[in-house]
C-alpha cells in the first residue's frame, strides 16, 4: 500500500520547496512525514520516497541511516534515545543503559510486549550539563537520570500510556563533589548521577 | 603558468592543478587514499595533509610585500590543509615534510587504523595494499588505542562477485563514487554514520540477477584497503606468489588491458591493467570474471584421436599420424581451413599462409561481419570521449563493448582524464566532481530493442528489426532539410549531427550482422566518424588478412560440397557430409564431440602476439604463467597439420609470423608498445560475402559472459542464470507462455532452457545469443513446451 499515493498535496507541497531539477533535496521531509505517522520508515516507504525524488533506494537509506531521529525498523510508542556521548558517559550512561535494558527487559532495537517502549543509543543530544538523558520520542528530554528518577518515571509513562509525557522537571546541571576522595556528579536533587547510584 | 614551490622545489604547472598533482609533480609523495585518476576529488580520507599558503594582492593588483624580507607575504592556511582538493595559485608555497605536515600525515594514520583490524595476514590485499604500504612509510609504526576495535561483518556479500569486509572498510567513498560517476549507475552508498558507517545497496536485482550491473569487480580494484575482495578469487593466494602478466584481453574487441594472475600453473585473478587511451583502469565483469574455463577439469590438455568409433587421448605425434590417415587420399586444394577470429595476427597469418599453400580457397574466420571497418573513418575511443555528439545506433554496448559504453558515459561528464604529469595521469582531476551534470542531450540511442544506455540519453528510439538502413536514410534526410517530415528522435539525432563538430557513430551487431556493407557505406553519407563493433576480439586486425574465401570457396558455415575440413574455435556442430575433420579447440563439446581428431588449443592467456581492437589499435598479447598442458596456439597446430599433408611451411611460430607482418605493416611486431600503437602503413583489408542471417521472430542479443565461461564456474552460471527470453504481452499470448515461466526453446537447431519474461511494450521477442549464433541477427524461435519445475 502506498503513503503517498493520497498526500498528493502534500507531496507537491514538499516538492515546490526546492528547484524542479534537485527533487532529491525533498529526502529528508518526506522520511520526516513517515517516520512521524508510522514510527518508522519500512524497505517498501523507502521505495517509494526514491521514486518520488528519482533516486534510488540506497540513496534514501543512505540518508535515512545518517539521522538517528529516523528508524528502519518498528518503534513503541514512547521511542527512548539514550545519549551515550562523552559527557553522559562519564555521568553513567553505560549503566542507565544497562537499567533500562533490565527493567523493561527489551534492547537497542525490540518493542516492549505492550508496545510501550523501545530502545536506543544515540550520540550526544546537546544538553552535555544534564547528562545523563533521554528523548523520548520526539516530545521532550528526561534529564538527569538517576535509578530513582528513571523508576519515577517510567511510571508515569505507563500510567499515561497515550504518548504524551509530564512536563520537564527543569533540572539543573550537575554539581561535582569530592565523596570518599573520588570525585563524582551529583545532581540538583542530590543524588549521585548515573542510574546505578 | 603559474610558479609553484614544494619543500625546496620551484616548478611550473597550469592552472586548475591540484596541490596534491603539483606535488608529486615536482618528485615529492604524500599519502592519499580517496583520490583516484578516474574519480572526483572529495577530500574523504584526509591523509594527504600539507601546510600551503600563497601571496596575496593589493586591490591595485600588486602583491603584498613582507617587509621583512621584501618579498610577497606567504599567507598559510590554518594548520594543515588537503592537498587534493586545493587548487594550485601562483606563488604557492606547499610543505610536505615540514614537522607539522608529517605530524599530521601520521596522526591522520593512526586514526584510519584506530578501527582498522590489522589482518593483514589473512587479507587477500595484504602485500598490494595501499593502507598497508603507507602505514608503513608515514604511520608512528605503534598503536596507542587501547579500547576495543569496532568489530562488524567480515563477510558482507554486495553481489555475486563481491564480498565487503566492513571492518577493513576505511570510508574512503572510491567505491561509492566510481558507480555513480563512472558506469552512472548509482548502486552503493555508506549507510549509517561515524564508526558505524558501512557501504551497502539496496538495489534490488536486476533481471538476471545482478543487482552491480556489469562493470562491478573494479571497485575491488580500486579499493585502498582489502574492504571489497574479488569473491572468485578469494583466498587462491598471496600478491607475492603470483605471476602477474599484463596483456591485452580478448574476449571481445575493446582491446581492454588486463593483469593475468597465475600461480602453479593457473589463474587465480584478473584485474584491470591501465590504459589510459583505451580502458583507463576499467574492465567488465566477465573479462574480470570469465576465467575459470581456463582451468576447469575439462580442459583438454592432449589431443584427441577417434579410434573404434570413440575419441581417446593420443600423443601429438599420434594425432598426426592419424590427420594423415584421414586425409591420404583428399585433395588439398579443397581442405578447407577456418578459425575462430578471436585469434591474434600471428595466428592469422600463419593461417593465410598455410592455406596458400595447400593451395585452398576455402578459407575463413568467424564470425566476422561482410565488410572491411577499416574502410570508414574510425575515431579512437578518446575522439570519442571527446566527441560533440554521439548517436549509437543497432548496439547494446552495455553488453557488447563494455568500454565504448564507459567511454560514451566519460562524453556525458565533458571531461576527459587527460591532465599528464611527471607522474602520469593527475591524481586528483579539480575538474571532475561528484554528481557532475550529464550532457545527455549530446547522446542518441537507436536499437530494436530497449538496451541501457537509452536510460543515459537524452534521445533515444526503438525501430523495427532490420530498421538501421531506413533510419539512417531518414537521420540524412533530416540532417539535410529541417523540415523532412520523420519521428521526434530522428530529427532531434539528425540536429545534433548537423551542429556538432566531431560527432561520432557507434554501430554495434544489430545494425551490422545482416549487411555491414550497406550500413557502413550509408552511415559514411553522414559525414561523422564511424566506430563500428567488430563481431570478434581481432576482426578489426584479421581483416588486413588473406582470410576470406576466394572465389567459389567455402564461407564458414556454408560447407555443402567439403569433404575435409580443419575448424580452429568453437563450432556448434559437425558440418554434414564431411568425411574427415580436424577440430582445435579448448572444451570437447559442439563440433568437436563429432571430430575425427581434436586438438588440444592454448587459450587467449596462454599466447604471445597481437591484437587490433575496434579503433585498429594493434595492441601486444602476451602469454601468461599458465599450465595448458599438451595445447597449442594455431600456429602449432598447423604446424601439426602441415606434417601430416607433408606441406612445407613459411612460418613456424610467433617470430616468423611477426617478421611477415613486420613488412606488411611496418610495425616492430615484438615490440608493441603495452598502450598500443597505429601502424604507419594498412593493406587493404578484405570483405567477402557472410551467409546472411535474419527473417526469424526473435533477436539474438548480445551477452557480455560469452558461454564458454560459464563451462568450470558455478559461480557466474548461478549469477548469471538462465537466459532471459524478453516477450511482448501480444506475443507472449501468441507463443501461450506465461511471464516467469521456464520454456524449452530451439533456436537456430539449439535447445535451450529460458525464462520468459513479459511486457507491456510492443518490441519483438529477444534472446541473447550463445555462442555459434550470429549476435545481432534474428533466427526461428521455437517454444517446445513449458519445463517442468519451478526454480
Ligand atoms: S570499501 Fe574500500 S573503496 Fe569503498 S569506501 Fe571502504 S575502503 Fe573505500
Ligand atoms: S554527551 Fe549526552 S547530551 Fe552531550
Ligand atoms: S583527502 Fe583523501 S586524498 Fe586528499
Amino acid at each position: 500500500m502506498s503513503f503517498f499515493a493520497n498526500k498528493q498535496n502534500l507531496v507537491s507541497d514538499i516538492l515546490r520547496r526546492y528547484p524542479t531539477d534537485r527533487k532529491r533535496s525533498a529526502v529528508m521531509p518526506l522520511l520526516r512525514e513517515v517516520q512521524n505517522a508510522e514510527g518508522y520508515v519500512s524497505d517498501e516507504r523507502i521505495a517509494e520516497i526514491a521514486g518520488i525524488i528519482e533516486s534510488t533506494a540506497t540513496e534514501v537509506m543512505s540518508v535515512m541511516s545518517f539521522y538517528s531521529t529516523y528508524s528502519s525498523i518498528p518503534t513503541g510508542k514512547y521511542h527512548l534515545q539514550v545519549c551515550m556521548t562523552l559527557s553522559c558517559a562519564l555521568a553513567g550512561s553505560d549503566q542507565l543503559w544497562d537499567y533500562l535494558q533490565d527493567k523493561l527487559e527489551i534492547s537497542q532495537g525490540e518493542v516492549t510486549s505492550d508496545g510501550l517502549f523501545s530502545l536506543q543509543r544515540v550520540e550526544c543530544l546537546g544538553s552535555c550539563g544534564t547528562a545523563p538523558l533521554m528523548q523520548i520520542s520526539d516530545a521532550g528530554y528526561a534529564e538527569c537520570l538517576t535509578k530513582k528518577r528513571t523508576d519515577a518515571l517510567l511510571e508515569e509513562l505507563k500510567r499515561r500510556g497515550d504518548g504524551s509525557i509530564p512536563a520537564n522537571d527543569t533540572p539543573t546541571p550537575v554539581f561535582v563533589k569530592h565523596i570518599d576522595g573520588r570525585v563524582v556528579q551529583v545532581t540538583s536533587d542530590g543524588q549521585i548521577a548515573g542510574g546505578n547510584a | 603558468m603559474p610558479k609553484v614551490i614544494v619543500n625546496d622545489r620551484e616548478i611550473e604547472v597550469a592552472n586548475g592543478t591540484s596541490a596534491l598533482d603539483a606535488l608529486f609533480h615536482a618528485g615529492f609523495d604524500v599519502p592519499y587514499f580517496c583520490s583516484n585518476e578516474y574519480l572526483s576529488p572529495v577530500g574523504a580520507c584526509r591523509m594527504c595533509l600539507v601546510e600551503a599558503g600563497s601571496p596575496r594582492k593589493n586591490p591595485d593588483g600588486s602583491w603584498m610585500m613582507d617587509d621583512a624580507t621584501g618579498q610577497p607575504k606567504l599567507f598559510f592556511f590554518p594548520g594543515t590543509v588537503a592537498s587534493c582538493t586545493l587548487a594550485i595559485s601562483e606563488g604557492m608555497v606547499i610543505k610536505t615534510t615540514s614537522a607539522p605536515a608529517v605530524k599530521a600525515q601520521a596522526g591522520m594514520m593512526e586514526f584510519t587504523l584506530i578501527n582498522h583490524p590489522l589482518d593483514c595476514p589473512t587479507c587477500d590485499k595484504g602485500g598490494a595494499c595501499e593502507l598497508q604500504d603507507r602505514a608503513y612509510e608515514y604511520g608512528y609504526g605503534e598503536a596507542r588505542f587501547e579500547f576495543t576495535r569496532r568489530h562488524a561483518d567480515k563477510h558482507h556479500a554486495l553481489s555475486d562477485f563481491i564480498v565487503l569486509d566492513k571492518e577493513r572498510c576505511i570510508h574512503c567513498k572510491r567505491c561509492v563514487r566510481y558507480f555513480e560517476e563512472i558506469p552512472g549507475e548509482e548502486k552503493l552508498d555508506f549507510i549509517e554514520r561515524g564508526g558505524h558507517t558501512y557501504i551497502d545497496s539496496m538495489e534490488s536485482e536486476d533481471l538476471a540477477g545482478r543487482n552491480l550491473g556489469n562493470f562491478s569487480g573494479n571497485i575491488g580494484d580500486i579499493c585502498p584497503v582489502g574492504a571489497l575482495l574479488d569473491n572468485v578469487a578469494r583466498f587462491r593466494g598471496r600478491n607475492w606468489e603470483y605471476d602477474c602478466t599484463q596483456t591485452t584481453a580478448m574476449n571481445n574487441a575493446d582491446g581492454a588491458s588486463i593483469w593475468v594472475d597465475a600461480r602453479t600453473g593457473r589463474i587465480e585473478r584478473i584485474r584491470a591493467g591501465s590504459n589510459s587511451s583505451v580502458n583507463e583502469i576499467w574492465i567488465n565483469d566477465a573479462t574480470r570474471y570469465g576465467h575459470e574455463w581456463v582451468d576447469a577439469d575439462s580442459r583438454l590438455k592432449t589431443p584427441l584421436v577417434r579410434k573404434n568409433g570413440k575419441l581417446e587421448p593420443a600423443s601429438w605425434d599420434e594425432a598426426v599420424a592419424a590427420i594423415k590417415a584421414g586425409l591420404i587420399s583428399t585433395d588439398k586444394t579443397k581442405l578447407g581451413v577456418y578459425s575462430s577470429a578471436d585469434i591474434t595476427l600471428e595466428e592469422g597469418v600463419a593461417l593465410e599462409k598455410f592455406a596458400a599453400a595447400l593451395g585452398t580457397i576455402n578459407v575463413d574466420h568467424f564470425p566476422r561481419l561482410n565488410a572491411a571497418l577499416s574502410s570508414v573513418n574510425r575515431p579512437t575511443l578518446d575522439e570519442l570521449a571527446r566527441a560533440d555528439a554521439v548517436i549509437v545506433i543497432g548496439a547494446d554496448l552495455y553488453e557488447e563493448s563494455g568500454t565504448t559504453y564507459l567511454r560514451i558515459e566519460e562524453m556525458l561528464k565533458g571531461v576527459v582524464s587527460d591532465l599528464k604529469y611527471n607522474h602520469g595521469t593527475a591524481l586528483a582531476d579539480l575538474r571532475l566532481k561528484e554528481r557532475m551534470d550529464r550532457k545527455r542531450n549530446k547522446l542518441a540511442v537507436f536499437a530494436p530493442i530497449r538496451v541501457k544506455q537509452m536510460e543515459h540519453a537524452g534521445i533515444s528510439e526503438v525501430y523495427a528489426i532490420g530498421g538501421e538502413l531506413e533510419l539512417l536514410k531518414q537521420l540524412l534526410a533530416s540532417k539535410s532539410n529541417s523540415n523532412f517530415e520523420t519521428t521526434p528522435a530522428i530529427s532531434s539525432a539528425a540536429k545534433l549531427l548537423a551542429g556538432a563538430k566531431n560527432a561520432v557513430i557507434v554501430l554495434g551487431s544489430f545494425a551490422l550482422a545482416s549487411d555491414a556493407a550497406s550500413v557502413l557505406a550509408a552511415a559514411a553519407k553522414l559525414g561523422a566518424k564511424i566506430l563500428p563493433i567488430p563481431a570478434a576480439a581481432n576482426g578489426a586486425g584479421l581483416e588486413f588478412l588473406n582470410l576470406t574465401p576466394g572465389q567459389n570457396g567455402r564461407t564458414y558455415g556454408q560447407f555443402e560440397g567439403l569433404k575435409t575440413a580443419f575448424i580452429s574455435g568453437y563450432a556448434a556442430d559437425r558440418p554434414k557430409d564431411l568425411e574427415f575433420l580436424v577440430v582445435h579447440t579448448t572444451q570437447l563439446v559442439g563440433a568437436a564431440l563429432k571430430a575425427d581428431v581434436v586438438l588440444p588449443q592454448a587459450s587467449n592467456y596462454e599466447k604471445r602476439g597481437t591484437t587490433v581492437n575496434l579503433e585498429g589499435r594493434f595492441l601486444p598479447v602476451q602469454q601468461a604463467a599458465v599450465n595448458g598442458g599438451e595445447s597449442m596456439d594455431l600456429i602449432g597446430a598447423i604446424s601439426a597439420l602441415a606434417d601430416a599433408l607433408d606441406v612445407k611451411l613459411e612460418i613456424r611460430g610467433t617470430r616468423s609470423a611477426g617478421r611477415e607482418l613486420n613488412t606488411r605493416f611496418g610495425l616492430d611486431f615484438e615490440n608493441i608498445p603495452l598502450e598500443g600503437v597505429f601502424p604507419s602503413k594498412k593493406p587493404t583489408a578484405k570483405a567477402a560475402a557472410t551467409l546472411r542471417f535474419g527473417g526469424g521472430d526473435v533477436l539474438l542479443t548480445p551477452r557480455m559472459w560469452q558461454e564458454k565461461m560459464l563451462i568450470g564456474s558455478a559461480r557466474v552460471r548461478e549469477s548469471i542464470g538462465l537466459d532471459n527470453l524478453m516477450l511482448s504481452s501480444t506475443d507472449a499470448s501468441k507463443f501461450g507462455v506465461k511471464d516467469g515461466e521456464k520454456l524449452e526453446v530451439n533456436v537456430n537447431g539449439q535447445d535451450r532452457t529460458v525464462i520468459a519474461r513479459v511486457f507491456n511494450t510492443a518490441s519483438v521477442p529477444s534472446l541473447p545469443a550463445l555462442e555459434g549464433d550470429v549476435v545481432g541477427s534474428s533466427a526461428v524461435l521455437k517454444v517446445a513446451m513449458a519445463a517442468s519445475g519451478d526454480d
